[in-house]
């Protein structure tokens, strides 16, 4: 573990400190060598798909293709360290339970299925068969198939996810919580009605041509390294980089890449935004609504696009008319000059790509704001065109396939139809549980049975104590894993862990080695196949698992489970028998490099209500809980902050590889606060005082996280920011984003006061 | 596993060039080979102890990452045995 230390990073993002830092991981892994050899055969053509982010390669990537948190995920999953059933079962769970996350997934790969024992409390060895038949045995003796809840990581293969989504229809219940519902669900719920799409519309060839590129929300240099390649490149070229975020972010300013020469020997780096505005916590919506409107009023506007592909833009101009420019400076956060500043960088540029982050996804207002997007968008024809485009920047590696194959709590109609004919049963078509609506029947007493594939669910949602009360009402949990984690040790009366084959492992079956497919943030499909052996020989792999789950649970199904496990290329069949997208997908998917999936906005098909793609008009939000928060603390003369949860630079979702935040000059810490030098004065503390932060929703309950260590940085006065999951406790379940139910985790009104703990 | 061509090809290459035993990168067989060292590891796994779909490799291969960082390709004396054939 790194001393504990905060201190102001100089560096560039990526570099020399990035090498250091893969180093560091391979090491503390014990793979050093078998990691760093495992890492040149990332994102190959041949070799495997990165199981970190969701950011796409270029056909003929180099063989030095790496990021370096690439290089965490991929050490993770083939460290040298077993969690073997000695090895868990050397503490009771309740012991497993006050150790960090950190601590916890550091004990290595689980190998064997392990059952939990109510009178030791400590988690056992169960064969598979033993598994499975238990799981069965709870499936079929509920009395509904809706009191079971099936979650997904945005990590499952599709041919896993396509067998997953199957099982549980054919059991009968679309209750599909996953962990889209947690992170970019509005951008699909803001663009399919408006462009007729939910995924980004840009390829990376696209960034080649973009004349300006703008990023909303997010934080490239920590949460998708590989991104920083493009914008460099772009930035070298001259393109401008206007960049939108609250926090001064490392990646976003400057970028050393570790595979040029040049930079790494002359300890040079590339300037990555030409332009970079610090707006306020969920100011965004104002910010756009700004750009809109000066871009109307310089009218330098695609007036022949407007008329020809749009609707709604005659109301949508009224709206903009109308709209005070002081509402928005004072919303935003940012003044009128930079804002035309920004809206004549857009209006200016020939072609604009629009990228956004969970900056943008996780607020009251989310879907609202990707739909101001798309306007900005639309008003100069930047869909549909080279070089131009929305970008909804994914986070786990195939979250967006998992969706394409069917895991949706509110399936289409079509889909179902189609995947009752070709199975020959009848899906069922009542809307399932989505993650919030998982929670709350798992508390209401509706959800009984709880199936995780993959992912930390207890880590990873909001509302932690609530959370975890559902979890533990459960009559079981089962939880798919490669590594042990907090969701293990949250867990119902009876409790299974199953271990699976990470991605970059070999994986045999009957029709020989298999390889499966990914689908990235740009609707690239391709192979990824693992290079290393197995973690242990006991398990098995996600499609294999879901099969024998499916087999034992559903005896009298007509699918032939394993007949499909035992060739994955059998299960791609299927899937191109479902999806017409995917038509000869067997035979596409031997191209290096894959293929991509068509994508009707970026014809300028424009596949909605209207035909046409919609302009949507849209308040700027002034009753959010952060407005009725600071409002009622005028009232006592409380300071309120809105706070937004983040993630360390050591940190990939929920898995925390490492307690530092280099970019953020914070070593040896998770429980810190970022906050302005104005706010601590006027809160009269000083950096490295220690805080409780509470949230402040008016519904009658206390949520605190207590001890955070205050930490002066670069972010706009009344904003806070501290890392995910350690403030998950703080958001209420019942915070969340209108229309798309995605937990408000970016916009928490709080307070904070001297730490009691 | 099953010995694939593409296997055994690596295998009389690697049988080969490590005549004094002492192993052999793999970016040198990939070269001779004309196969990525991804492709070519995946082999080299195939062909080890390793077990695979739960049936053990034939341990014709053992694979090993030198101090500086490169992975060597190693003949077995199984491996030395099987090519003799």
């Amino acid at each position: 573990m790194s001393e504990q230390k905060i201190e102001f990073y100089t560096g560039p993002a990526g570099g020399w400190g990035a090498l250091k830092s893969v180093a560091k991981q391979l090491l503390e892994q014990g793979i050093a060598a078998k990691g760093a050899k495992t890492m040149l055969h990332a994102n190959q053509p041949d070799g495997f798909d990165c199981p970190g982010c969701a950011w796409p390669d270029r056909k003929h990537t180099s063989s030095f293709e790496f990021c370096e948190n690439g290089v965490k995920a991929v050490a993770a999953e083939a460290t040298s360290r077993r969690a073997t059933p000695e090895v868990i079962a050397a503490k009771t769970v309740s012991e497993w339970a006050l150790e960090s996350d950190f601590n916890l997934e550091a004990t290595g790969r689980l190998t064997e299925p392990m059952v939990y024992d109510a009178p030791s409390d400590r988690y056992k060895a169960i064969g598979w068969d033993a598994a499975f038949a238990l799981i069965a045995k709870e499936l079929q003796a509920l009395p509904d198939p809706n009191e079971a809840i099936f979650y997904t990581s945005g990590r499952t293969s599709n041919e896993a996810a396509f067998l997953y989504q199957l099982f549980v229809r054919e059991y009968g219940t679309n209750n599909f919580p996953d962990c889209s519902n947690m992170c970019h669900e509005p951008s699909g719920s803001g663009m399919r009605p408006t462009i007729g799409v939910g995924k980004g519309t840009v390829t990376l060839d696209d960034f080649e041509q973009a004349d300006a590129i703008f990023i909303f929300g997010q934080n490239p240099g920590t949460n998708h390294p590989r991104m920083l390649g493009e914008l460099r490149d772009a930035a070298k070229r001259g393109a401008k980089i206007v960049s939108f975020n609250p926090l001064r972010e490392r990646g976003l300013e400057r970028f050393a890449n570790p595979q040029n020469a040049i930079e790494m020997a002359t300890f040079g780096s590339t300037a990555i935004s030409t332009h970079y505005f610090q707006l306020k916590i969920g100011g965004d919506l104002a910010l756009l609504k700004g750009i809109c409107k000066r871009v109307v009023e310089m009218d330098l506007l695609d007036r022949d696009f407007i008329a020809a592909h749009t609707v709604g833009f005659e109301s949508f101009l009224a709206d903009l008319h109308a709209e005070s420019w002081d509402l928005i400076v004072a919303e935003s956060g940012l003044t009128k000059e930079q804002i035309v500043q920004a809206a004549e960088i857009y209006a200016t540029s020939e072609r604009v790509i629009a990228c956004w982050g969970m900056g943008i996804t996780q607020h009251q207002h989310s879907v609202a704001t990707i739909q101001m997007i798309v306007n900005l968008l639309l008003l100069r024809g930047n869909l549909g065109r080279e070089g131009a485009g929305a970008c909804p920047v994914r986070g786990h590696s195939n979250v967006q396939g998992d969706r394409t194959m069917g895991i949706y709590e509110k399936p289409a109609a079509a889909f179902l139809d189609r995947l009752g004919d070709v199975f020959g049963f009848e899906p069922p078509r009542e809307p399932g549980y989505d993650t919030v609506g998982a929670i709350e029947a798992m508390l209401a007493g509706h959800g009984k049975v709880f199936i995780a594939m993959g992912g930390n669910f207890a880590a990873a949602t909001p509302d932690t104590a609530a959370t975890w009360t559902a979890l533990r009402q459960c009559e079981l949990t089962v939880h798919v894993a490669t590594k042990f984690n907090r969701s293990h040790v949250v867990h119902g009366r009876q409790a299974l862990l199953l271990p699976v084959l990470g991605r970059t492992e070999i994986d045999v079956q009957a029709g020989g080695a298999q390889g499966v497919t990914v689908e990235d943030s740009m609707s690239m499909v391709h192979l990824s196949a693992g290079l290393n052996a197995p973690a242990s020989e006991h398990l098995l792999s996600e499609p294999m698992l879901v099969a024998r789950l499916a087999a034992a649970t559903l005896p009298q199904s007509r699918t032939p489970w394993l007949l499909l496990a035992g060739d994955y290329a059998l299960i791609r069949d299927k899937i191109e028998a479902v999806f017409p997208d995917f038509a000869g997908f067997n035979e596409k998917i031997k191209t290096p490099g894959g293929f991509r999936l068509r994508n009707t906005a970026s014809e300028r098909v424009w596949v909605t209500a209207s035909g046409k793609a919609e302009f949507r008009t849209h308040a700027v939000p002034t009753d959010t809980s952060v407005h009725r928060a600071k409002a009622a603390g005028k009232q006592t003369d409380t300071v309120v902050f809105a706070l937004a949860t983040v993630r360390s630079h050591d940190q990939y979702n929920t898995t925390i590889y490492g307690m530092d935040d280099r970019y953020r000059g914070v070593y040896g810490h998770r429980r810190v606060v970022f906050i302005n030098a104005e706010d601590l004065r006027q809160i009269r503390m000083k950096a490295g005082d220690w805080v409780d932060i509470t949230s402040l929703y008016n519904d009658g309950e206390s949520r605190i996280a207590e001890r955070f260590l205050l930490v002066e940085y670069d972010i706009p006065r009344g904003c806070l920011a501290s890392y995910y999951p350690e403030t998950n406790p703080l958001v209420p379940l019942s915070s969340f984003a209108i229309d798309a139910r995605t937990p408000t985790s970016k916009s928490i009104p709080v307070k904070l006061g001297a730490s009691l703990a | 596993m099953q010995a694939l061509p593409e296997s055994l090809a690596a295998l009389a290459v690697l049988a080969e060039l490590d005549e004094a035993g002492k192993g052999v990168s793999l970016t040198r067989i990939a070269k001779r080979l004309g196969l990525s060292v991804s492709v070519l590891m995946r082999e080299y796994t195939a062909l080890s102890d390793a077990r695979l779909g739960g049936v053990a490799g034939p341990g014709w291969v053992r694979l090993e990452c030198d101090a500086s960082g490169r992975w060597l390709a190693h003949l077995s004396e199984l491996g030395r045995a099987q090519c003799q054939r």
